[in-house]
């Protein structure tokens, strides 16, 4: 059944990117909608900014854009997407800017351990009475914000977006082994993080 | 939880699992993490995404544009490269700055013994400034050489060969050739260029400025224009009232210098300039300086860097076109590549003197 949906998501995907390599910018739009709330969740769990996510969520499809005539089918687009989405975000945390940036952050929310956590902001959830469900994705992020960049990765990708092994190797470009112990090890660590809310 | 196990690793860990609740457990309090972050952990996107993209697409056109026609040949270049690149720049203008520097430097370091005073010819609103020689160094341009007289050409027959950096150790007498490990070796040789001396008539003589007398001459070798060690060798010469050869020499006229050039009409573009040159280049050698006289602007000293093994037939064309007032040398230090040839364009008055 996943892997029926996997194949039509696809095959609509190419019939997309034809449309707009021969003209259609429509097509571009109907893309971009497809997948601007992965590529954003990714941005954010990443960066740990909205507003960080937000601009590099659309600097990910500006470079999508740009060189979407080039684009060969030789894998999925939606892997594709994943991967400029995941070089943007490594860019910007290598960036000085955004260190200088993470210095400066607000320490008035911290975590039982008392480090600094990125407050963040739920688009997804307003309220709706579902408080005991905010509280809980409150404490997930922040558990997530808490893991190394390397772990953060590869928990977003595996468990958030639902990606297989091979499509993760693909792409972050790690070998298999090393996508299977950063998965167990993130898993591990998130765990612990959130053993006092569950 | 992945379904990444096969059907047999799958089974054996099932087994296991309904073995143990340990272990259950934790798989488990695993799955229903990883369904709550695919529940909860997806964000939505801001309502205005889609518009700040269509902006930001247009500026990105825009730019692109503006790219393509301002940098059409924009490559990017590694930092590393132009590290790399810029080092050899400045190793390869350091190396070709040094060099024209020593060839320069060099002939100032030429020891000048007793029986090779120079006189040096200055103008005559800066010889009354008698400034020492590290406060007005004067430039290689603007020194001229007297001529030598005849007392000066046979003691220079003595010294062939005379080495910049033998200034500690000077060549015992008798010894012709000086062997030493010098990179580049030197000597000056004086010429009278062929049918010039019958246009000496037409020369300013008689300007009546006699040369400096003795004391004179000391002040002006304190000028600055000797070294320190060789003023007070003089100085001590004349307290203790020995003559030697180079003061029974008779005053050379300071006027002779201009005239003498002016005799000798050459000019850059003169025809003897120019034979001279092609001699030069004839025996693959080159022509490195030129100094000119300081008043008349004409030249006087010609340095060029001649092939060892060409030397013989350098001056063989030397003497074809002037001549040769000092005895030709003989073979320099076997191994030695080039050597460094002054050629003093001197008059027959000049010499006679």
């Amino acid at each position: 059944m996943h892997k029926e949906q996997t194949l039509s998501s696809q095959q609509e995907d190419e019939r997309l990117i034809r449309a707009f390599t021969a003209g259609d910018t429509a097509a571009f739009d109907a893309l971009v909608i497809r997948y601007k709330d992965m590529v954003y969740t990714m941005c954010y769990y990443l960066l740990g900014d909205a507003d960080e996510a937000a601009d590099h969520a659309q600097e990910t499809f500006v470079k999508v854009y740009r060189s979407l005539n080039a684009f060969r089918f030789e894998s999925s687009f939606s892997t594709w997407l994943y991967t400029i989405a995941l070089n943007t975000c490594r860019n910007r945390l290598k960036s000085l800017s955004y260190r200088l940036r993470r210095k400066t952050v607000s320490l008035d929310d911290t975590d039982e351990t008392g480090r600094a956590v990125m407050e963040i902001a739920d688009e997804s959830c307003q309220p709706n009475g579902e408080l005991e469900k905010k509280e809980l994705m409150k404490h997930v992020r922040q558990a997530i914000a808490g893991l190394s960049v390397d772990h953060r990765t590869v928990i977003v990708l595996c468990d958030v977006k639902g990606l297989s092994y091979e499509e993760i190797c693909r792409i972050t470009g790690l070998d298999m082994g090393t996508v299977k112990s950063r998965i167990s090890r993130a898993r591990n660590e998130l765990r612990a993080r959130l053993r006092g809310y569950r | 939880m992945d379904d990444a196990l096969d059907e047999g690793t799958r089974r054996s860990l099932q087994e296991h699992l309904d073995a143990c609740p340990s272990c259950r457990s934790e798989l488990a309090a695993l799955q229903s993490l990883a369904q709550d972050l695919r529940t909860h952990g997806m964000l939505k996107a801001p309502d205005d995404f889609l518009e700040k993209l269509h902006a930001r697409t247009r500026e990105s056109r825009l730019k692109e544009l503006l790219r393509l026609l301002f940098y059409p040949l924009h490559v990017k270049i590694p930092v590393e490269v132009i590290g790399i690149a810029s080092v050899a720049v400045v190793i390869f203008s350091l190396f070709h700055a040094v060099e024209p520097q020593v060839r320069m430097t060099a002939p100032q370091g030429v020891p000048s013994g007793a029986d090779s005073v120079r006189e040096q010819v200055v103008p005559e609103e800066s010889r009354s400034e008698l400034v020492p020689r590290e406060a007005a160094p004067m430039t290689e341009k603007a020194t001229v050489q007297a001529p030598p007289t005849q007392s000066e050409t046979q003691s220079k027959s003595k010294q062939d060969v005379r080495l910049y950096n033998k200034k500690e150790e000077p060549a015992p007498a008798g010894v012709d050739r000086a062997v030493v490990s010098a990179p580049l070796q030197s000597m000056d040789v004086y010429i009278v260029m062929k049918g010039v001396n019958k246009l000496q008539a037409k020369g300013p003589a008689g300007a009546g400025v006699q040369a400096p007398a003795p004391s004179e001459a000391g002040d002006a070798l304190r000028s600055g224009h000797a070294p320190a060690a060789e003023v007070a060798a003089e100085a001590e010469d004349r307290v203790l009232g020995r003559q030697d050869e180079e003061s029974a020499r008779p005053p050379v006229s300071r006027a002779d210098v201009p005239m003498k050039a002016q005799a000798l009409t050459v000019s850059p573009e003169s025809p003897v300039l120019s034979s001279l040159k092609d001699v030069v280049a004839s025996v693959r050698g080159t022509l490195v300086d030129v100094v000119y006289d300081g008043q008349s602007r004409e030249p006087r000293i010609l340095t060029a860097r001649i092939p060892c093994d060409a030397l013989d037939a350098f001056f063989q064309r030397i003497g074809g076109i002037a001549e040769l007032r000092t005895p030709v040398p003989s073979a320099l230090q076997p191994g030695g590549r080039e050597c460094l040839v002054r050629i003093h364009l001197a008059s027959e008055e000049t010499l006679q003197k």
